[in-house]
C-alpha cells in the first residue's frame, strides 16, 4: 500500500499545515475581546452532557460541544456529534500527553476564535447567539483559513469517536458504527491492548 | 577478547529476518538489537485508533524526528523537522520491523531491471546503473522466499513474465472479490493482460502459522493470524527455537566502533532503561531501514572514518530512492446493480489482486525510442473507517463540507458505493537531490543528530507515472466505474524507501561490493534495502528478502 496520500500519524491536525492556521491576519484590526464574565447561555442538551474537566472551562466545554453539533448535527439522516459522545472524546484527546501540547493548545486557542468571532460579527457571546445565527456564524468561519484548519480537525475527532471501539467508552451500542453499517475488523482490542493502555501492556510482556 | 557473538544484526525488519534465520539454523550464534518493542501476535488487533490514527508501532516524531528538506517555488531547498509538519517517514519500529505492516503485494523485479543503463541508456541528471549481480543471481532466492516466507499466487504467461525456476507458487491464490472478474474482463476488451498479484499471505496453513482468515484489516495492521509473511512471523520466531538467536527490543544502537584497522569491534546501544551498553561480535549486519542505516553509518565517524562509517568516498546516503508514481480510484455504485451482484460487490476481507505489467517497458510516440515503464496494482480503498470519511469532508471544490450536507455524503460513500484503487509504481530515478545526512541541529530523545532526507525528485517520473496512470483510468472506464481521477506526483512515499549505501564493483562509486560487504570495512555487511542503486517498478520487499538470504549465504561461508 502506498501511503503517501494517507500519511497516517498526526494527520489529525498537521493534514493541513499547507493551510493557514495562524489567525494573525485575522485578528488585524480586531479589538482585544471584553469581559469573561458573561453570563453563559445554556441550550438544556448543552446542560445535560456536561461532566466536569479540568481541561476546558465551562463556557469553552459548552462553545465546543455547540460547535461541534453543527458540524455534525443529529437529523433525519441519523445520530450527532453528542451521541457518540464527540465532546469528552475530544477530552480524553487534550489529555493525551503523547500528543503534541501545541497542537492540543491549537484546539483550545480555536474555541477563543470561535468567540472572538461571534463577538466580532454581532458582538455577542457566541452562546448567546441564536442557533440560527450560531450556524451562520460558523459557515461564515469555515470560509476563513484559519476556520476551515481548525473545524476541519474538530471534525477528524468527531468521526474518531464515531468510529472508535465501543470499548473506549464514547461510541456506545456502537452507534456511529451501526448508522455507517461499518465492517469491523476481528480481534477487536481487549481492555489491555487500548491506545492508552498499550505501551504499558507490551513493555510487560516483552 | 573473543566476541560474544558471531553475528550481531541491527534492525529486525525484512533486510535483517534472513539473516538471523539463516546463521542461526547453521549454528552460528546471533544477536539482534531491535529499537523499537516487542508486539506479538496476540497483541495486534483491528482497533484504528492504535494501529493508524496515533504513533504506537512508530517513535512519537517529538522524541524521534526527522528534517525533510523540499524545494520551495524558486528551487531553494527548504528543511523542517517533521515533528511541525507531520509528514511521518518512520514505518513500524518494533520486532520485524515494517514487514508487520505492509500489504505483502509481492512482485519480482525483471531481469531489465538489473541491468538499466544498458537496456534504456542514460537520462540526463540520473544516477542510472547496471547492478553488479543479474536476474538470474537472484532468481533462486526469490524461489527460496516463496517457499520460506510464503508466497501466494498462479503465474500466468505474459510479455514481461520473468524467468522462474519453479512452475507456479507454492501456495494457491487468496479468495478474490466478484470486482477481479469484472476486472479481468474489461481488460481483455482493452487487451491489456492484467496479471494477478502475488502476495505474501498464507493461502493454507504452514507449520505454526495459519492460513489468512481475510480480516479485511492487512496493511497498516499487524497479523492475528501470522499468514503475513513479516520477518517477525516467517523469519525471527523460527530463529528463536533453534536456541541460537537472541532479540534485545527496546535497544537502539548509536555507533560502531572499529578498531583503527577497518573493522567493527563492537556497537554500542541504549537499552530499554536508557543505559549505554555495547555488543561484540565477529561480523555486524546494519538492516535498519535504508535511511536509518545511512544515518548509523553517518553518526559512527571516528578518526579512521572521519566522514562515517564506510564513507571515505562519501557515497553513504547517497543515491536514496523512493517508488515514483501516485494513486487513483474510480467508484461503483450499488444502484442499479442486483441484490446478489450488491452482496458480492460488498463482501469485504477477499482480494481484488490484479495487476497491470503491460506497460513495464513503453514503446509509445509519447516518448523517444523504449523506455522503462512500470506496473499498476489494484485494490479496493482501505477498510479504515474514519481515514474514509475524512476523506469526506471537503465538496468538489475543495471546500469544508459540515452540517446535514457531509452526513448525507458519509452515508451514501459508506453504505452506497465501493471505491477501487489503482496505485501507479514507477521507477524513482535516483539523482544528487535525494539523500539522507546528519541534520547539524536537530537531535532525538537520547541526543544524537537524527536523519535529514533530501526529497528531490526527477521529471520523468512524473511522465511515466501518468502515461500509467492513464492506461489505468482507460481500464476503470471500460468497466463503468464513476467519478474516475487519479493523482501523480513527485512526493515521496516513505514506505517504499530503498538505497543510501549502493552496491557496486566500484568502490569510488558504491558503499557495498556485489556481496553487500562494505568495500571499506571487512565485516560488515548491509542487508536491508539500502544496497538498490536503481529501483525497478514494484514494492521492495521480495527483493530485499531475496537479497538477504543471498548475502546470509555468503556470511554463513565467511564464518565457516
Amino acid at each position: 500500500m502506498k501511503t503517501f496520500e494517507n500519511h497516517k500519524i498526526d494527520k489529525r491536525i498537521k493534514e493541513y499545515s499547507q493551510l493557514s492556521i495562524s489567525r494573525r491576519r485575522f485578528l488585524k484590526g480586531t479589538l482585544a475581546v471584553g469581559a469573561m464574565s458573561q453570563i453563559v447561555f445554556l441550550q438544556s442538551c448543552v446542560n445535560e452532557i456536561l461532566p466536569p474537566n479540568d481541561i476546558l472551562t465551562k463556557k469553552q466545554y459548552q462553545t465546543v460541544i455547540t460547535v461541534q453539533n453543527i458540524l455534525f448535527p443529529k437529523d433525519k439522516n441519523g445520530p450527532g456529534a453528542s451521541d457518540f459522545n464527540a465532546h469528552e472524546y475530544l477530552i480524553w484527546v487534550l489529555s493525551d500527553n503523547r500528543l503534541d501540547p501545541e497542537d492540543n493548545q491549537y484546539i483550545i486557542d480555536g474555541i477563543r476564535w470561535i468567540e472572538e468571532s461571534a463577538e466580532e460579527h454581532y458582538s455577542k457571546s457566541f452562546l448567546k447567539l441564536s442557533e440560527s445565527k450560531q450556524e451562520e456564524l460558523i459557515l461564515k468561519v469555515s470560509k476563513e483559513n484559519w476556520g476551515e484548519s481548525w473545524l476541519s480537525v474538530i471534525l477528524n475527532f468527531i468521526f474518531e469517536a464515531m468510529i472508535s471501539d465501543p470499548l473506549y467508552g464514547f461510541n456506545n451500542d456502537s452507534i456511529g458504527w451501526k448508522w455507517l453499517d461499518h465492517q469491523v475488523g476481528y480481534p477487536r482490542p481487549t481492555k489491555e491492548l487500548l491506545y492508552d493502555k498499550i505501551f504499558k501492556t507490551v513493555q510487560k510482556n516483552s | 577478547m573473543k566476541p560474544e557473538y558471531d553475528v550481531c544484526i541491527i534492525g529486525s525488519g525484512a533486510g535483517a529476518g534472513p539473516v538471523a534465520y539463516t546463521l542461526a539454523k547453521a549454528g552460528f550464534s546471533v544477536i539482534v538489537l531491535e529499537k523499537g518493542p516487542w508486539f506479538k501476535t496476540e497483541d495486534f488487533t483491528k482497533d484504528e485508533i492504535t494501529a493508524v490514527r496515533r504513533s504506537v508501532y512508530t517513535p512519537n516524531l517529538k522524541d524521534e524526528p526527522h528534517v525533510l528538506e523540499t524545494q520551495n517555488e524558486d528551487g531553494k531547498w527548504i528543511a523542517r523537522s517533521n515533528y511541525k509538519t507531520g509528514q511521518d517517514f518512520w514505518n513500524g519500529n518494533c520486532v520485524g520491523g515494517s514487514s508487520n505492516f505492509m500489504s505483502g503485494y509481492f512482485h519480482r523485479m525483471k531481469p531489465n531491471d538489473f541491468r538499466l543503463l544498458s537496456t534504456y541508456g542514460e537520462i540526463e541528471n540520473a544516477n542510472i546503473v547496471d547492478w553488479p549481480i543479474s536476474y538470474k543471481e537472484l532468481e533462486p532466492y526469490y524461489t527460496k522466499v516463496e517457499e520460506i516466507v510464503g508466497v501466494s499466487g498462479k503465474v500466468i504467461k505474459h510479455k514481461f513474465q520473468e524467468e522462474r525456476s519453479t512452475e507456479d507458487y507454492p501456495y494457491p491464490p487468496l479468495q478474490e472479490n466478484i470486482i477481479s472478474k469484472w476486472l479481468d474482463k474489461s481488460a481483455q476488451r482493452l487487451d491489456y493482460n492484467l496479471v494477478p498479484i502475488p502476495r505474501a499471505i498464507l493461502s493454507k496453513p504452514k507449520e505454526k502459522r495459519n492460513a489468512c482468515v481475510y480480516s479485511n484489516y492487512c496493511g497498516s495492521y499487524g497479523c492475528s493470524s501470522d499468514a503475513k509473511g513479516s520477518s517477525r512471523a516467517a523469519l525471527l520466531n523460527q530463529a528463536i527455537e533453534t536456541g541460537n538467536c537472541k532479540i534485545l527490543p527496546n535497544s537502539k544502537v548509536q555507533f560502531l566502533k572499529t578498531n583503527g584497522n577497518g573493522k567493527i569491534t563492537e556497537a554500542r546501544y541504549y537499552d530499554k532503561d536508557q543505559t549505554k551498553k555495547t555488543v561484540k561480535a565477529k561480523i555486524f549486519v546494519v538492516a535498519a531501514q535504508a535511511i536509518e542505516t545511512s544515518r548509523l553509518l553517518l553518526m559512527s565517524k571516528n578518526e579512521e572514518f572521519p566522514n562515517g562509517l564506510s564513507n571515505n568516498n562519501g557515497q553513504v546516503g547517497k543515491n536514496l530512492i523512493f517508488s515514483a508514481g501516485g494513486t487513483g480510484s474510480g467508484q461503483f455504485y450499488f444502484n442499479g446493480l442486483s441484490d446478489e451482484k450488491v452482496e458480492e460487490l460488498k463482501k469485504p476481507g477477499v482480494f481484488v489482486n490484479r495487476s497491470i505489467h503491460r506497460w513495464y517497458e513503453i514503446v509509445s510516440n509519447e516518448f523517444e525510442g523504449k523506455v522503462k515503464g512500470g506496473t499498476v496494482d489494484f485494490l479496493f480503498e482501505h477498510a479504515n473507517a474514519t481515514s474514509k470519511a475524512i476523506r469526506q469532508k471537503w465538496d468538489e471544490n475543495g471546500n469544508l463540507l459540515f452540517g446535514t450536507a457531509l452526513k448525507e455524503k458519509l452515508k451514501t460513500h459508506f453504505t452506497k458505493q465501493r471505491r477501487l484503487k489503482f496505485e501507479v509504481f514507477a521507477d524513482w530515478l535516483p539523482t544528487d537531490d535525494c539523500f539522507v545526512s546528519l541534520d547539524p541541529e536537530i537531535k532525538d530523545k537520547w541526543g544524537d543528530p537524527v536523519a535529514r532526507i533530501r526529497l528531490g525528485y526527477h521529471e520523468h517520473d512524473i511522465k511515466i507515472g501518468e502515461y500509467l496512470a492513464t492506461r489505468a483510468e482507460e481500464l476503470l472506464q471500460e468497466m463503468g466505474a464513476k467519478n474516475i481521477n487519479s493523482h501523480i506526483s513527485g512526493g515521496a512515499p516513505p514506505n517504499l524507501v530503498v538505497g543510501g549505501c549502493r552496491f557496486g564493483d566500484d568502490p569510488k562509486k558504491s558503499v557495498l561490493n556485489k556481496n553487500c560487504q562494505s568495500h571499506e570495512v571487512e565485516n560488515l555487511f548491509i542487508t536491508d534495502g539500502s544496497f538498490i542503486p536503481t529501483g525497478g517498478s514494484v514494492t521492495y520487499t521480495w527483493t530485499i528478502y531475496a537479497n538477504s538470504f543471498r548475502v546470509a549465504e555468503k556470511i554463513v561461508e565467511k564464518l565457516s
